[in-house]
């Protein structure tokens, strides 16, 4: 019978009916902003981490000092020097299965390109930790064997890290927006709880309660209807990511970045209601506070 | 009277007879007129009796003693500790006429007044400067030694805990049952809900309405929704009881049994200020009354007037 800390009918305002899907809403474009920026770091790490230690070289097909120098020749010359260069641990010449692999997606599965002038790959490991100079490398290769060329991937690595990197930071704007919107939700609710029950909180004034003790009951309500319109926003997010990893999974032969979130990933959306919970609590609280201090 | 009021009878004896004492009744200890032969003896024995049961202070320093001018009660400053103590105090709404000026007034623990006047006469006003629901526009307030217009926000609430109101519109709040609006005080004070809920029932049956804990006041009468009020106002045992025409909603015999409730609080060292334009309920009793008039406040008993001083002290 006794209703511990609900002197004020708060439940009753049109705030607890429009609170909660406005929450949802705000929570569901949060989620899904957090996803695409979670994707963006993990397809960023991937490739960093996928080149990282790694070179390639190039050697034409055919001489370009028209020196008469064989394939063959060119190719072990291109392989001495760079075991020779100390910090590299491996250098190996791609088959032409594997150049096709590589060229697949461009020119489509099964296309004869066997009279194509396609240069000779090198891949080149070597040790992260003292890696060599690779400018004075490119030099060296380029002198011995004219026309060589050394891709340390940086340069191209660079340009789509860059573009992740904003796609990453437009996401989390996007949800800094999404919070800052929700917390003038409750802002605004709250003050209109105020307004509406104000005879109410004077009485409980004049009672001997303490503005903490008013500022509970607005935190509280806050934390019901947040927390109800996350759990259904983060719930539907769920299900929209579920639907586009269903759909990603039929891309693998594509090169787009996959869409697969981690565990780490999952438990941060499901802990999304209970963040977003606890900023309109303390938004709640900090707006009683600041109104009724206010009072004489 | 219910066991919550009530206590072990042997406690209850005490407390009544200090009750009674500081209240400073006539013909009983401690009151004008009785024990001035035998101070020492009588005072001593209070003191023991207050100290021991931890009633509100009774300051027992040196030889002190009320005393007493003609039939004028005056309660020595020295001896008692003031409750209500009003220096010269005026208020006005807004920039409206003074609605009440020169009050000069103090109030011992556990003594009892009317607050008679006619409507208008500014009874209102004055009770919400006691419940510090409003300001002074000039002069001083103390309530418990305590100069209200130094208090934090937080001190004033623990000075309104301190004091329980009956308002003259009731102010129950309609989305609560009887029980919820009663444990109210007892809530905000951070007391757990299995003490109140037990406390609240008794006190509703200890006013007739052991059988209305759930109903809510659209369901009751205007009588009923009164002795809600009232027990709400005393649940927390208040050290001040203000009380806004509390009969003014019930039959002469109901006033009078609410009266009487409002002397047992007042037995128990509760301050009691009831302000009435109920003449002939104000005579039946013979407490004090304090007159307002043109917005001054003049002391009468038993409807004579006892004390007019120019700047009306009460007590």
């Amino acid at each position: 019978m006794l209703r511990a800390n609900r002197d004020l009918p708060l439940e009753r305002d049109a705030s607890a009916r429009y609170l909660p899907w406005l929450i949802a809403v705000m929570v569901y474009l949060a989620a899904l902003g957090l996803v695409g920026a979670l994707v963006m770091n993990k397809v960023v790490a991937r490739w960093s981490a996928g080149l990282q230690g790694t070179a390639t070289v190039q050697v034409p097909p055919e001489d370009p000092a028209g020196g008469g120098v064989g394939r063959a020749a060119r190719l072990d010359r291109t392989i001495e020097i760079l075991l020779a260069t100390d910090g590299v641990t491996d250098a190996r010449v791609l088959e032409p299965d594997e150049i096709a692999a590589l060229i697949e997606p461009w020119l489509g599965a099964g296309a004869d390109y066997g009279d194509l002038p396609l240069p000779d790959l090198i891949a080149v490991t070597f040790d992260p930790a003292r890696a060599p100079d690779l400018a004075r490398l490119a030099a060296d290769l380029a002198a011995a064997v004219p026309g060589t060329l050394l891709d340390d991937h940086q340069r191209w690595l660079a340009r789509l890290t860059n573009l992740a990197r904003s796609i990453e930071l437009v996401a989390g704007f996007v949800v800094a927006l999404i919070g800052f919107a929700a917390v003038a939700t409750v802002v605004f609710a709250t003050r209109m709880g105020l307004s509406l029950h104000a005879p109410i909180i004077h009485l409980l004034h004049l009672i001997g309660a303490q503005d903490a003790y008013v500022a509970q009951q607005f935190q509280a309500h806050a934390l019901r209807l947040t927390l109800r319109g996350g759990v259904l926003g983060v719930a539907l997010a769920a299900v929209t990511v579920l639907l586009l990893q269903r759909i990603a999974a039929g891309l693998d032969d594509l090169p787009v970045p996959s869409f697969q979130l981690g565990p780490y990933d999952w438990i941060l959306l499901i802990v999304l209601p209970a963040i977003v919970a606890g900023i309109a609590m303390a938004t709640a609280r900090f707006t009683v506070l600041r109104t009724l201090g206010r009072l004489p | 009277m219910s066991p919550y009021m009530d206590g072990p009878d042997a406690r209850q004896a005490t407390r009544r007879r200090c009750g009674d004492a500081r209240r400073g009744r006539p013909g009983q200890v401690g009151a004008p007129g009785v024990g001035a032969g035998r101070p020492g003896r009588r005072f001593t024995r209070l003191r023991a009796l207050c100290h021991s049961r931890g009633l509100p202070r009774c300051r027992a320093r040196g030889p002190e003693r009320p005393q007493e001018t003609g039939s004028r009660e005056v309660v020595s400053r020295r001896f008692w500790t003031l409750l209500v103590r009003f220096e010269d105090v005026a208020f006005h709404y807004g920039a409206g006429p003074d609605v009440l000026r020169h009050v000069d007034f103090h109030l011992p623990p556990a003594s009892f007044r009317f607050l008679a006047g006619p409507s208008g006469a500014g009874k209102s006003s004055l009770l919400k400067l006691m419940y510090l629901a409003q300001r002074p526009s000039a002069g001083r307030i103390h309530l418990f030694d305590r100069d209200v217009a130094h208090l934090t926000r937080r001190q004033k609430a623990e000075t309104r805990r301190r004091i329980g109101v009956v308002f003259q519109d009731f102010r129950l709040l309609d989305h609560l049952t009887a029980l919820d609006n009663v444990a109210l005080p007892l809530r905000i004070a951070g007391q757990r809900s299995v003490k109140v809920r037990d406390h609240v029932a008794e006190l509703l049956a200890w006013v007739g309405l052991g059988d209305y804990l759930g109903a809510y006041p659209a369901t009751l009468s205007g009588g009923q929704q009164q002795r809600v009020a009232i027990a709400r106002a005393v649940v927390g045992r208040p050290r001040l009881l203000l009380a806004d025409e509390p009969t003014g909603n019930v039959d002469d015999r109901i006033a009078v049994r609410l009266l009487y409730l409002f002397e047992e609080l007042n037995k128990l060292g509760t301050t009691i200020v009831i302000a009435t334009h109920n003449e002939s309920l104000v005579a039946r009793f013979s407490h004090p009354v304090m007159r307002l008039h043109d917005g001054e406040v003049r002391v009468t008993q038993g409807g004579a007037a006892i004390a007019a001083p120019s700047k009306g002290s009460a007590a």
